[in-house]
């Protein structure tokens, strides 16, 4: 590793830290100092992480590009988010209900 | 419960991150070494970044020779997102020692925020942050222990298990699911959807970070709209 990818690397991570850090600290203060205007988001507050959550799933499907869109391997992402949802159901497992998809997913994708 | 077995739970519970962070924290160690860092330099980027989207675009740019101003700005943008984390989970965290604070702010990545969001409020308030920070630990330990691998001898891995490389791509999708199927109720369905509809467009139109700054507001948008235009009260 040169010095400047050394200077850069160490950059990037303070940006990273400071862009997490800076934000939690200024919404404990507020929550801390009983900060009202505060309280007036939280209804929007409760519909902001649901929506993240959303994206992060859909970001997370989907390929970089229409191009490489590929119905078999969407229907096989489908099944196996399925199959998640029917083991958490049943299981109220987080770490479980996972390990079920993954293993689905695995499964379909060696299939013919 | 003691603060260990705090910190044990929390630990516990950043499996499922885990198995969705090997593979690329795996990949990432390959292409670091693609680029020309050293197994020890890729294992410092990932210690103090911590950041998938960051790291990579890093290792791209510095491989393509882009000046420090290009990276900085890309950072900033890939991680707007970010900002929106910590005062959605300080409500939780109030009862947290200031202290503590800056220590499990450094964790904050997407999956931990996830899965902070779902859990955090289930546990008693004077251990939430202990119990943070053992998930943050947990998925640190997968990310940075991962590169390493990777960088080490990461092609070799891959080839001989390609199939639990590619089972190992479904963990995160399945932890995203599980951690949002419990919140979908109400208006919160609205803002779902129109989060994820905004989120795929913006990630097939190769501008993931931004759809994801995108779908925290559009999506709350959606769902005030259209509770506003059905005339119920929130």
């Amino acid at each position: 590793m040169t010095g400047e990818t050394l200077i850069l690397t160490l950059f990037v991570g303070a940006l990273t830290y400071l862009m997490r850090a800076l934000p939690l600290m200024w919404g404990a203060r507020q929550h801390r100092e009983g900060d009202y205007s505060l309280k007036s988001l939280e209804g929007m507050a409760a519909l902001v992480g649901p929506s993240l959550l959303a994206g992060l799933l859909a970001v997370s499907v989907t390929p970089v590009s229409i191009g490489q869109l590929d119905p078999r391997e969407l229907l096989d992402t489908a099944l196996a988010l399925v199959a998640t949802a029917i083991a958490y159901r049943r299981r109220n497992s987080l770490g479980a209900a996972v390990l079920v998809g993954t293993v689905v997913y695995g499964l379909l994708r060696q299939l013919p | 419960m003691s603060s260990l077995r705090v910190w044990v739970r929390g630990v516990r519970s950043s499996f499922p991150i885990a198995l969705g962070y090997l593979p690329v924290a795996l990949a990432f160690g390959i292409v670091s070494r693609e680029a020309g860092l050293t197994p020890a330099g890729a294992l410092l980027m990932s210690a103090t970044v911590f950041a998938g989207a960051s790291q990579f675009a890093l290792v791209g740019l510095l491989s393509q020779g882009a000046v420090a101003s290009v990276v900085l700005l890309t950072t900033i943008a890939l991680n707007l997102r970010h900002i929106m984390y910590g005062p959605l989970l300080a409500p939780s965290l109030r009862r947290c020692a200031v202290g503590r604070l800056p220590v499990v702010a450094f964790g904050l990545t997407d999956e931990v925020f996830a899965t902070a969001l779902a859990q955090l409020d289930r546990q008693p308030a004077s251990t939430r942050s202990l119990g943070l920070l053992g998930l943050e630990m947990g998925a640190y330990a997968a990310w940075t222990g991962g590169t390493l691998a990777g960088a080490l001898g990461g092609e070799a891995l891959v080839g001989a298990f390609p199939a639990v490389s590619s089972a190992l791509s479904m963990a995160l999708p399945a932890l995203f699911l599980v951690l949002l199927l419990p919140m979908l109720e109400g208006e919160v369905v609205v803002a779902a959807l129109a989060a994820a509809v905004v989120a795929v467009v913006a990630r097939l139109a190769d501008h993931t970070a931004l759809g994801l700054l995108a779908a925290g507001i559009v999506g709350p948008l959606a769902a005030i709209l259209t509770g506003g235009a059905r005339g119920e009260r929130r």
